[in-house]
């Protein structure tokens, strides 16, 4: 096994696409004597990135998110591992219809292509929808899907033979030594590293990793389903990734997208499912990997029901069977956001993690090391929502939010509110000193935003 | 609550106590505000970047010779709490006493008979001056109040030990039945009433992108005392903005359908022909904040704009599910009480 350098400017951890994209804008920023570790083996060390459906769509309403996607975009087209394939939210219900208006109208604000279609309008571009089951939809024609662990390999590989990175893999973080209030170095299976920064790029092992330094990160590893369909018939003329847009079916909270010339169906609307960081197999002990853990079906089950309504002929074919199925491991956070940032109990320890695809796991990757690069200066992320989880640990979630002073919520297809609801019980909530007082009579005005959930 | 007395539950703020010797002027190189002020005084100041953006804006209470409090809102405060902490001098400490106090807003024109009747007696008034806070005797309570007002009205933020909140709003709600006093919700404080008075929000109008200029945040004077950002700012104060942050009102709610809409924010405002609102330095027009506005009877709506259509009385529209709404720039500043008389 190659054993680590005895001294590194900074220590990442974790070469998924966040690891990966970080250390490659760090040797582009001109850092030196960067070490970028993992306990699994390239090109998939069995995190989060290596089974991921990967797409991007632009929408966003919060514009700090954004322009973290359209940043990332353009990273992934430069890396040309980005394809668009256009992406469709069809609406089964009228309030989705309605709430699609307003979205394809919140496009504009940023200059994102968007327009409604009627359901025949959804059918001449996804020929496999059942155009009787949907009501519309909200067609973005800039939603494309990203080859995450071609680009993780490519900005990794770009670093590595600048000169300005070492690579480690099958090396595990036992510990992270501080000193007073600051980082000093990492001991892992294959020797020590003395640093000045320790970057926490793990995903679902972040808070476990965060905890050796006697950091908390507010990240809860949960479940996401999803299967894979094939062959399927349709699918047997395309070449590549993907030929036909993304499909989300928002009431559902499902997507449906090609993957070659299987159909991959993801669902969220299983119950929430909580896993104990400690619990995640290792590398060795897994059958997939430690991310991609035992389906069951009994969760899926209803939500195979749905696809099948919406895609009949497609899913339905008997020639085609369920050739994968995964309950996927994905980090989330309280409120959804990405925990980005040097952590407040341990100077030099910093973490970027919980990150979706579109959030510039590029971006993601620029944001900590911007700060550090300039000091304190040029913040590049304004304050997200999450970020007073991560300077904040131990305070936990706040129940009285003044929920407008951050920029959006976290509104987007994906773990709806109860799993969000799941998170934040298993993180703790504080609750406000008045909360049991009755208000009487008068009315307690609260305006908020309508989500799509 | 413009009527008669509003009581508010802020309990969610964060509340950061900086102290030492060093405590000033570590605040002082963060404030764009004049820190060193007598004690008692409340400032109000954003804190910038090196560019000149906004990463904060919150008030700070000076206490004593070297302590300071530092109110900020709750979802910025673990960032503010972090910035500040980052930048103290050796001789400063920071302590989030956050779960420690709770704050009451108490606020309209009858909130000073409201106040005055629950103090004890013999005891001193509550402050009546503006931008002041001391401590005072309510019930068996000591607290801190503050007469500043987020909502344009007179009254208090009343800082209260956690554990004494439950009787303060108790008394507070008795004593107020005769004056009218309701309970309001942070809907109130957060939208209505401070977009009625134009007041900015951090996260909505207050982002690293614009600057105190294009806000309209500036005050005649620049303090002497160096301070992160000052050299970015002084340097907007010479140039002509980009971009002119603005009330509006809704002309019109009704859709084409005759539903009433009302925009939430993040809408796009566009030019009368429908084209987009982008400035010289490519940021497209939308809207920061939205919210209704029942003391001037109008949908209200913030929005940076462009120069040439900021003046008052420009007709623009905001375009919200895709349907296309007429709305009036009001100005740069408070559609209700502009001068502020109500406050002070």
């Amino acid at each position: 096994m190659t054993e680590v350098p005895e001294n590194a400017s900074a220590v990442v951890i974790g070469a998924g696409i966040v690891g990966n994209s970080l250390v490659h804008h760090l040797a582009l920023q001109g850092w030196r004597d960067v070490v970028l570790l993992d306990k699994g083996p390239m090109p998939n060390p069995g995190g989060s990135t290596g089974h991921a459906s990967n797409f991007v769509f632009p929408i966003e309403y919060s514009k700090m998110m954004f322009e973290l996607t359209r940043d990332s975009t353009e990273q992934y087209k430069a890396l040309g591992v980005f394809t668009e394939s256009g992406g469709i939210e069809v609406a089964r219900t009228p309030e989705r219809m309605i709430e699609l208006r307003r979205r394809t109208t919140q496009a504009k604000s940023w200059g994102i292509p968007a327009e409604i279609l009627t359901p025949e309008g959804v059918r001449k571009l996804v020929p496999y929808v059942d155009e009787s089951v949907i009501l519309g939809g909200g067609y973005f024609p800039t939603v494309g899907v990203v080859d995450s662990l071609r680009a993780g390999t490519l900005m990794r590989e770009q670093a590595r033979d600048s000169g300005a990175l070492t690579v480690v893999s099958g090396a595990e973080v036992l510990g992270i030594t501080v000193s007073g209030d600051r980082v000093r170095g990492v001991v892992t299976t294959a020797g020590e590293i003395e640093t000045g920064n320790v970057v926490i790029c793990c995903g679902v092992w972040s808070a476990r990793v965060a905890r050796m330094a006697g950091a908390r990160l507010a990240l809860t590893p949960t479940v996401h389903q999803m299967i894979s369909v094939g062959p399927i018939a349709l699918f047997a003329g395309t070449t590549g990734e993907i030929s036909y847009p993304i499909v989300r079916d928002v009431d559902t909270g499902m997507y449906e997208r090609q993957h070659g010339g299987d159909m991959e169906v993801g669902s969220y609307m299983h119950r929430p499912i909580i896993v104990d960081p400690d619990t995640i197999p290792s590398n060795e002990e897994a059958a997939l990997s430690p991310t991609e853990l035992p389906f069951t079906a009994d969760d899926f089950d209803p939500q195979l029901a749905q696809a099948l309504e919406l895609m009949p002929e497609l899913l339905g074919d008997e020639k085609a069977g369920i050739r994968y199925a995964i309950n996927g491991l994905i980090s989330m956070t309280p409120d959804g956001h990405p925990l980005l940032g040097e952590t407040p109990e341990v100077k030099g320890l910093w973490s970027a993690a919980a990150s979706w695809i579109k959030e510039g796991r590029a971006d993601v990757g620029q944001g900590p090391h911007r700060r550090r690069a300039r000091g304190r200066r040029g913040a590049v992320l304004p304050v997200v929502a999450g970020d007073r989880l991560r300077a904040r640990p131990r305070r936990r979630g706040v129940q009285q939010d003044v929920r407008h002073r951050a920029p959006g919520g976290a509104v987007r297809v994906g773990p709806p509110a109860a799993h969000r609801a799941a998170v934040r019980a298993d993180q703790g909530t504080r609750r406000g000193v008045l909360r049991d007082r009755p208000l009487g009579a008068a009315a307690l005005v609260r305006v908020e935003r309508a989500a799509a959930r | 609550m413009r009527d008669a007395c509003g009581l508010v539950d802020l309990s969610a703020f964060t509340v950061l106590d900086v102290t030492g010797p060093g405590a000033v002027d570590g605040l002082q190189r963060l404030a764009v505000a004049q820190l060193d002020v007598p004690v008692g005084r409340v400032v109000y100041t954003s804190f910038l970047n090196d560019a000149g953006g906004f990463v904060a804006d919150l008030t700070i209470m000076r206490l004593g010779a070297t302590s300071f409090r530092v109110v900020t809102g709750a979802s910025t405060g673990g960032s503010d709490a972090k910035w500040i902490a980052d930048h103290l001098p050796d001789d400063a400490q920071l302590a989030d006493v956050s779960s420690g106090w709770a704050t009451l807003g108490l606020w309209g024109p009858r909130a000073w008979d409201v106040l005055t009747s629950v103090k004890r007696d013999g005891d001193q008034s509550p402050p009546r001056t503006f931008g002041i806070s001391e401590f005072i005797e309510v019930g068996g309570a000591v607290v801190l109040a503050s007469r500043i007002s987020y909502v344009g009205e007179f009254g208090w933020e009343l800082h209260v030990p956690a554990e004494q909140a439950g009787q303060l709003w108790d008394l507070l709600r008795e004593a107020g039945q005769p004056h009218g006093l309701a309970p309001v919700g942070i809907g109130v404080y957060a939208t209505t009433a401070r977009l009625e008075k134009g007041y900015r929000a951090y996260g909505a109008e207050l982002t690293p992108e614009y600057n105190l200029v294009e806000a309209g945040l500036t005050r005649p004077r620049v303090k002497p005392q160096s301070f992160i950002g000052k050299d970015a700012y002084l340097a907007q104060r010479e140039a002509a903005p980009d971009a002119v942050l603005c009330t509006l009102t809704v002309d019109s709610v009704v859709s084409a359908e005759g539903i009433p809409r009302y925009a939430l924010g993040g809408e796009p405002v566009l030019a009368p022909d429908g084209s987009r609102l982008v400035d010289a330095l490519g940021r497209p027009s939308y809207v920061t904040s939205a919210g209704s506005g029942p003391s001037v009877g109008r949908h209200l709506l913030m929005a940076y704009l462009p120069p040439a259509v900021a003046a008052a009385g420009t007709s623009l529209l905001v375009e919200y599910m895709g349907e296309q709404y007429p709305v009036t720039v009001a100005g740069s500043g408070a559609v209700f009480d502009p001068s502020g008389s109500r406050m002070r």
